[in-house]
């Protein structure tokens, strides 16, 4: 009995241990796996998408904004009638047949996305067709009230490597960072019926949306800009043309055109080359429209005074060179407001040649030419200065009129605000304002970069550049009762180590009103067939706009 | 002071059933409450959603480009002559008019 009853209690003992075994392992060892295992059933993970931020003009009114859209997809598993679907949503989405067809051929495949950013009207007529198998996936696109205005600055969004929207070119590139947010994320447990069980387990991480950024750009000048750019170009029979507009006391980005453009909605529809912004992307040599820079320079330093004469008795020889006047005339003894007004270049060799190749070199660079200009568009470059060493004399003497040098239209703008504004060198900047998901505004405020030109010399260079529009060759074009400071400019396009005889790259740049200057304003047309002269391509685009612009500064003519 | 002891036992275990009972009837309420949730969430994302293209509506028609079509349309130009009010003479050209 007693041995019966210790077997008994034995294997009592043996099953007990095993049980305990058993559950040690299950809820031990096994623990992570079955957690895991359980919470696939139970616990649903989304992710929250954040909203890329909007872009704003100058008065608040949205230049991008989100629109909705959506990534239609396919199960293929669920598809009935594939010959239907197909066939439907080649119509609808205007993509071949044999395209979607492609897709579905592998056949283990539960889930095919077939066109990206949808827009909402044709997700509703797909919808209103009932077929099975056809999935849609939230996934906004970027929306532009004003079509392609401002294309080239705005820049556009696509995709990066893994699929996500990326900004690139202009403000979209640049400030990508600050406009795409980051997505969050929410893990909850869910019952059978997918409904969140609220006093289940809950992991929430808030997305955070994108900035929302205010640029300095107005609106109504970038149309009006943009209108007669692309009425000018057409006028002259160009390749292209730009205009910059700042605003000279801060360095505000006003307008910003390039012709032709691209409509940054169906970027996909363009050429690669478009995308660049040429104001701040490529280079051009300013011609004539240099010569206030140098003339500038001179004064400041008190090498030439305000009654200087110069003797402008026929071509200059330097080594091989002649260097002659555009239109082979000589006035003889002239003043330096008339260099200016006959755009003489043998004039300009003088000043330059009192000005002495060093300090040429020292306020070429001052100016910002050679460096970027930090303005806050992703694709700036600058052309690199030639080192010191590589100066020849020829190269002082043509830089003096604007040729042998490369610049960026926006480098040129921004040194001419200089002497609009009183002398100082000012960070040209397109945001002013970028808007925190708190609701709190950071505001970008205008920086000097420094101190080029004294005030007096300024005012003179400022009044020469007025005769220069008075008397020179513009003087029946410009819109009478304004003091408007301007210079012409026409260089020959440098072309595989020699000037091209015919195609030139026609400028005009200045500033009003003379007494308080509201806009510096630059216009290239490039290449006009019509005429090579920017007195009779650019200045009247220059003018056509500066008329309008007085109007909406609400700007009396009073001279 | 047995009787006190028991009726502090009594107290404790009275009340711990009381916090029991109260959990549960939380949990209960508002476990099958998700389904509320759910309907309020697509309600607020429908508002979104209008509000979304309502904003995308009023950015289109205030567009810069259909004012100027709309402004053709009910036969507005723009102006081909800017004229300019002048501000009042110095005293000593009182006998000019002046705007």
């Amino acid at each position: 009995m007693g041995k019966r009853l210790s077997l008994v209690f034995v294997t009592v003992i043996f099953l007990f241990i095993l049980i305990v075994v058993k559950l040690f392992f299950w809820q031990v060892v096994s623990f992570d796996k079955l957690k895991g295992l359980a919470e696939q059933q139970s616990v649903t993970s989304l992710t929250i998408p954040a909203k890329r931020g909007a872009i704003f003009a100058t008065d608040n009114t949205p230049l991008t904004i989100n629109q909705r859209a959506f990534l239609v997809y396919l199960e293929p598993l669920k598809i009935k009638n594939i010959n239907e679907v197909v066939s439907t949503l080649s119509k609808e989405l205007d993509i071949p047949t044999a395209s979607i067809s492609s897709k579905l051929k592998e056949t283990n495949l539960v889930w095919v996305p077939i066109a990206h950013k949808v827009e909402e009207a044709k997700v509703e007529s797909i919808k209103s067709q009932k077929l099975t198998g056809v999935g849609f996936m939230d996934e906004p696109k970027r929306f532009y009230p004003e079509a392609s205005m401002a294309a080239h600055l705005l820049g556009f969004v696509g995709k990066d490597s893994k699929g996500d929207d990326q900004g690139y070119f202009g403000i979209e590139g640049y400030y990508d960072e600050q406009l795409r947010g980051r997505n969050g994320v929410l893990r909850q447990e869910t019952d059978a019926r997918g409904n969140p069980i609220l006093s289940g387990k809950i992991e929430d991480i808030s997305a955070v949306n994108g900035r929302d950024l205010t640029l300095t750009l107005d609106k109504s000048i970038q149309y009006v800009v943009e209108k007669k750019l692309k009425e000018g170009v057409e006028k002259y029979s160009a390749k292209g043309g730009t205009v910059t507009i700042l605003d000279p006391k801060t360095g505000a980005v006003l307008a910003m055109a390039a012709y032709p453009s691209y409509d940054e909605g169906k970027f996909y529809n363009y050429k690669g080359d478009l995308y660049k912004n040429p104001v701040v992307a490529s280079s051009y040599e300013p011609g004539s429209t240099f010569k206030v820079l140098i003339m500038a320079a001179a004064l400041n330093e008190g090498k030439v005074k305000p009654d200087t004469k110069y003797n402008e008795e026929g071509p200059i020889k330097i080594d091989k060179y002649t260097i002659e006047t555009w239109n082979k005339k000589y006035h003889g003894e002239i003043s330096l407001s008339q260099i200016l007004e006959y755009s003489s270049n043998v004039g300009m060799v003088f000043v330059a040649k009192a000005l002495g190749r060093d300090l040429v070199l020292d306020y070429i660079e001052r100016l910002g030419f050679g460096n970027p200009t930090d303005v806050d568009l992703q694709e700036e470059t600058s052309p690199e200065l030639r080192p010191k060493d590589k100066w020849s004399e020829i190269d002082y003497a043509t830089a003096s009129f604007g040729q042998g040098i490369a610049l960026t239209p926006l480098q040129m703008v921004r040194a001419v605000a200089a002497i609009a504004n009183g002398g100082k060198l000012m960070r040209p900047y397109i945001v002013k304002s970028i808007k925190q998901n708190d609701g709190k505004v950071i505001y970008i405020r205008p920086k000097v970069e420094r101190n080029i030109f004294k005030k007096e010399t300024t005012s003179i260079v400022s009044e020469m550049m007025v005769s220069a529009v008075d008397n020179g060759e513009t003087k029946y074009i410009k819109p009478p009762g304004y003091k408007i400071a301007g210079k012409t400019g026409t260089a020959q396009i440098a072309i595989a180590g020699h000037y091209d005889t015919e195609k030139t790259i026609a400028s005009f740049v200045g500033f009003a009103p003379l007494d308080d200057p509201k806009f510096v304003m630059l216009v290239t047309i490039q290449e006009p067939t019509t005429s090579p002269w920017g007195s009779e391509t650019a200045a009247p685009v220059f003018f056509g706009i500066a008329k309008e612009l007085f109007s909406y500064f609400g700007i009396s003519p009073n001279y | 002071m047995n009787n006190k002891i028991i009726a502090t036992n009594l107290v404790i275990i009275f009340i711990t059933l009381l916090i029991a009972f109260f959990h549960l009837f939380v949990l209960n309420r508002y476990s099958t409450s998700g389904e509320k949730l759910v309907s309020l969430s697509s309600e607020t994302e429908e508002l979104e959603k209008e509000n979304a293209r309502l904003t995308q509506k009023i950015a289109s028609v205030s567009a810069l480009s259909a004012i100027s079509v709309r402004a053709k349309e009910i036969g507005l130009t723009s102006s081909s002559q800017i004229v300019s009010l002048q501000s009042p003479l110095p005293i000593a050209f009182s006998s000019r008019s002046s705007l």
